[in-house]
């Protein structure tokens, strides 16, 4: 078993077209923890990040035969996770309509640093944020995509994406400034 | 506005690495759970498979049923036929006086019956005795139906006054349906159609299945499709013509060198087979084109009187259809013995279908027409005793090359995972152009089938 996690991605990914379990569970290995943060960032819960990480690795394996290496496997299998995570969360966002958010101002404060929150406060400041300005601001701020991009995506308007956009921002530096003030808390209620 | 731009940059760059090589550990559930769901995919395909073998064998099961079906119900049609012929030919040997006593005794019990009350009673009895008399037979029977049909037609001309009829059944009505004269808006007089708005309040539905409800459906795939398919079928003649020709006999011995009456007789029923492929493509949402080849056997029962002798004077089994166009043929008279027809033909298929149905289950009506090339006809005595006769299509065949034929029928379908479909596909054909050269047309142009189709969708 050991000798499977020494393997390289391709071998692995040989292996898993093969429907090989020992080379699946090497691959779930290697990458589910990164794989998790990215769950986690759109989901609400750590229980709900776990049920997208499981729908998406069984997809990864259900299709790893059109892998044509084109892009790096890491890559790959995050755009995947990117994908359920918004399958999981698109039903959310149609029953619970995206609309413009008129009153949300960009907050003009000084910048607080990111450096003394470790990842746990920062996914926890994340899943604060509603389900709308969480999704927006995760594509927007971490994965690069621009309003246009997001408002395709999402089938909104792209007038949505950047309202909920600075509502997420606004509320996330609220937070940050109140951590600063205030001293640090844990675990974000769900 | 610039320093705005680079705030905002800054900001995005900060999550954006806070979160570059971030790890978090699943709980070992995840695992289990994918573990557990890719045991259950491997163990789904496999119950796949098994499913698509169960369900061909069972499909196999229901083609082997029919096809014994139908060849039982030829046979035994075939033996009940048989049966028939001989009582009409012993009928025709027996006793005159007999049938003359049976028919004077059916007349006085007929008088009877109109005369007495209890008529009714009489003829039954009369007629079981009939029936249970031991010398009874076929005729005895016929002659039976007949004379109760008589009977029948006399009671009915006792109500020749078509309006006391008319008045007797309009009586009843009146005497036991008083609403009868009443019209439907008299019974109900104050009852009115109103006019209803229906307010239908769709329920909301998420964006995602709206998706799915764009998503074509499966069926939508099958564009073009091979198949191979079987059908079996019977055709009958047009019921004991005979196809007497008088000719010169001029076989050995030299006793038969007269005009003598050559007689074939046809049999009533016929059974007929065919196997095939063809390939089919959808031509809009509902219509299809299919088109193919297949193999067609024929065959039909005679009874001949007479058989054709060859080079070494050996005898062979033949009937009348060939005497028209071999003059040069060499017959011999024998006692009757029945002859197998066999006609071998390609056929080659082109039919519309429109889809009624085009789920899971399908329903599809087909129409077209086939060109039919005929191959052979060969003659074989039943009895063995002479040798077999086989002719194939030319001048000297009795029967044309080409032939013109409409079909149609209906095809029931199932789909078996994507790629196959099996259907049953009880059809028709009609023969809008003779198979015979002559007028004397010995075979229904109608023939009945009921095959069996297994398609291969190829995109």
């Amino acid at each position: 078993m050991a000798e499977r996690f020494m393997l390289n991605d391709q071998e692995l990914i040989k292996g898993c077209v093969k429907g090989e379990r020992a080379s699946q569970e090497a691959l779930y290995s290697r990458y589910c923890r990164k794989m998790m943060v990215i769950c986690q960032r759109y989901a609400k819960s750590t229980l709900e990040a776990e049920d997208i990480l499981q729908e998406g690795f069984i997809k990864v394996f259900a299709s790893i035969k059109t892998f044509r290496g084109e892009a790096r496997l890491d890559t790959w299998i995050t755009r995947i996770m990117i994908n359920t995570a918004l399958n999981n969360q698109r039903q959310k966002l149609y029953l619970l309509p995206m609309v413009d958010v008129a009153d949300a101002r960009l907050h003009e404060s000084e910048d607080v640093s990111l450096a003394e929150f470790n990842i746990k406060e920062l996914i926890a400041m994340i899943q604060s944020l509603p389900d709308g300005a969480r999704v927006v601001f995760n594509l927007f701020a971490i994965e690069g995509y621009n309003h246009k991009e997001i408002a395709t995506m999402l089938e909104i308007s792209e007038g949505t994406s950047k309202s909920q956009y600075s509502r997420a921002k606004s509320l996330l530096k609220a937070k940050l400034e109140n951590v600063s003030a205030y001293g640090k808390f844990g675990e974000a209620k769900i | 506005m610039h320093m705005e731009n680079s705030e905002r940059q800054r900001f995005e760059e900060n999550w954006k690495s806070a979160f570059e090589n971030a790890e978090q550990s699943p709980s070992d559930r995840v695992w289990w759970s994918i573990d557990t769901a890719l045991t259950n995919a491997e163990g789904g395909s496999m119950r796949r498979k098994v499913v698509f073998y169960k369900r061909l064998a069972a499909a196999s099961v229901v083609l082997a049923l029919a096809l014994a079906g139908s060849t039982t119900y030829y046979l035994l049609n075939e033996k009940g036929t048989e049966l028939a012929v001989a009582n009409n030919q012993q009928t025709t040997t027996a006793d005159n006086n007999q049938k003359e006593t049976a028919a004077e005794s059916l007349t006085t019990t007929t008088r009877n019956t109109q005369e007495n009350t209890t008529g009714q009673l009489n003829r039954e009895s009369e007629v079981e005795q009939l029936i249970t008399k031991p010398d009874g037979n076929q005729t005895q029977l016929q002659l039976v139906n007949n004379q109760l049909a008589l009977a029948d037609a006399e009671e009915k001309s006792n109500y020749t006054d078509a309006n006391q009829a008319v008045l007797f059944s309009k009586f009843e009505l009146n005497a036991y349906d008083p609403l009868a004269q009443q019209s439907v808006t008299d019974l109900h007089p104050k009852s009115k159609v109103r006019e209803v708005t229906i307010v239908r309040k769709l329920p909301a539905m998420p964006a995602s299945m709206m998706a799915d409800s764009r998503k074509k459906k499966s069926t939508d795939k099958e564009n073009l499709w091979a198949a191979v398919n079987a059908s079996t079928g019977s055709y009958g003649s047009t019921a004991y013509q005979d196809n007497a020709q008088n000719f010169l006999m001029t076989s050995q011995p030299s006793s038969f060198n007269n005009f003598v009456s050559a007689t074939s007789k046809v049999k009533s029923k016929g059974s007929a087979y065919s196997v095939g492929v063809n390939v089919g493509t959808r031509l809009t949402e509902r219509w299809v084109l299919q088109g193919g080849v297949s193999y067609l056997s024929q065959n039909l029962g005679y009874t001949s009187n007479f058989a054709a002798l060859d080079a070494n004077n050996s005898r062979m089994a033949i009937v009348s259809e060939y005497t028209g166009v071999k003059q040069n043929i060499s017959l011999s008279s024998t006692s009757p013995y029945d002859i197998n027809s066999v006609n071998e033909l390609v056929s080659i298929p082109v039919q519309a279908g429109y889809m009624f149905v085009n789920r899971k289950f399908g329903l599809q009506l087909n129409s077209g027409v086939a060109t039919d090339m005929f191959i052979r006809n060969t003659l074989t005595d039943k009895s063995g005793q002479l040798s077999s006769f086989s002719e194939s299509a030319g001048s000297d065949s009795p029967y044309n090359t080409f032939s013109w034929t409409a079909i149609g029928g209906t095809e029931l379908s199932y789909k078996i995972g994507s790629q196959y479909r099996i259907s049953v596909t009880p059809g028709f054909r009609y023969a809008l152009t003779p198979m015979l050269k002559s007028s004397t047309e010995s075979a229904s142009p109608f023939m009945w089938d009921m095959g069996f189709r297994f398609r291969y969708i190829l995109k």
